[in-house]
């Protein structure tokens, strides 16, 4: 079955709402069960819908009103970007603010792929140990 | 090479190139993906730049560039930008 921009375009969307509430098994099912997912700034990638639980619990944890906009997205096959403000509390209140963008490949409706390219210097100044 | 804020206008633009050749004399960029949709473009690429000292940093940059009657109208970086902090920094 083949899906459209469309298709991908809310699967972005339902993401980023699945991450605002925590909801682990919504985050997982945009997920291929091989999925790989990248952050620019960590040597080694996440692989498969298991070790991506893993993963996201420890981000749902550190962080509280976690808050993900997608103000752009992109979508040209089986690939996409989503442009992304991100806002959120860390454990200890402290404000986090990022713009950052997401590049996707999409497998049978799902994220098969995702890079993060986001800033760590940004990220260490913001929370104060960089 | 990355600005937190924008720059706008030619005169700006130069100004960055300039800066940016000075500092780091040799820059490749070898492209790993492009998607296409109606007049935007975003593009991954895998920088390598060298300063003048001779240290090389490597990253993965996306770029997103908005076209306007043939030319560039608008380009955004992302990137993590510590492997350009650490090459400066020695």
């Amino acid at each position: 079955m083949s899906h459209g921009a469309a298709h991908y375009e809310q699967l972005v969307h339902d993401y980023f709402a699945a991450v605002e509430r925590g909801d682990l098994d919504a985050v997982l099912a945009c997920f291929t069960e091989d999925a790989v997912f990248r952050v620019s700034y960590n040597p080694e990638p996440v692989v498969g819908r298991e070790a991506l639980r893993g993963f996201f619990a420890g981000v749902v944890e550190r962080m509280r009103n976690r808050r993900e906009v997608a103000t752009r997205i992109l979508v040209d096959g089986d690939r996409g970007i989503s442009e992304l403000v991100f806002d959120a509390e860390t454990a200890d209140g402290r404000p986090l603010h990022f713009e950052n963008c997401n590049a996707y490949v999409f497998r049978d409706g799902l994220f098969a792929e995702v890079t993060v390219y986001g800033d760590s210097v940004t990220m260490k100044r913001q929370l104060g140990v960089g | 090479m990355f600005k937190d804020e924008p720059l706008h206008g030619r005169e700006a633009l130069r100004a960055l190139l300039e800066a940016d050749k000075a500092g780091w004399p040799e820059q490749r960029n070898e492209e790993r993906s492009a998607i296409v949709q109606g007049d935007a473009v975003a593009t991954e690429h895998r920088l390598t730049a060298t300063t003048t000292a001779g240290r090389t940093a490597a990253l993965d940059v996306l770029r997103i560039w908005d076209v306007a009657d043939g030319r560039i109208a608008a380009i955004r970086t992302y990137a993590d930008t510590a492997p350009l902090l650490e090459a400066l920094a020695g």
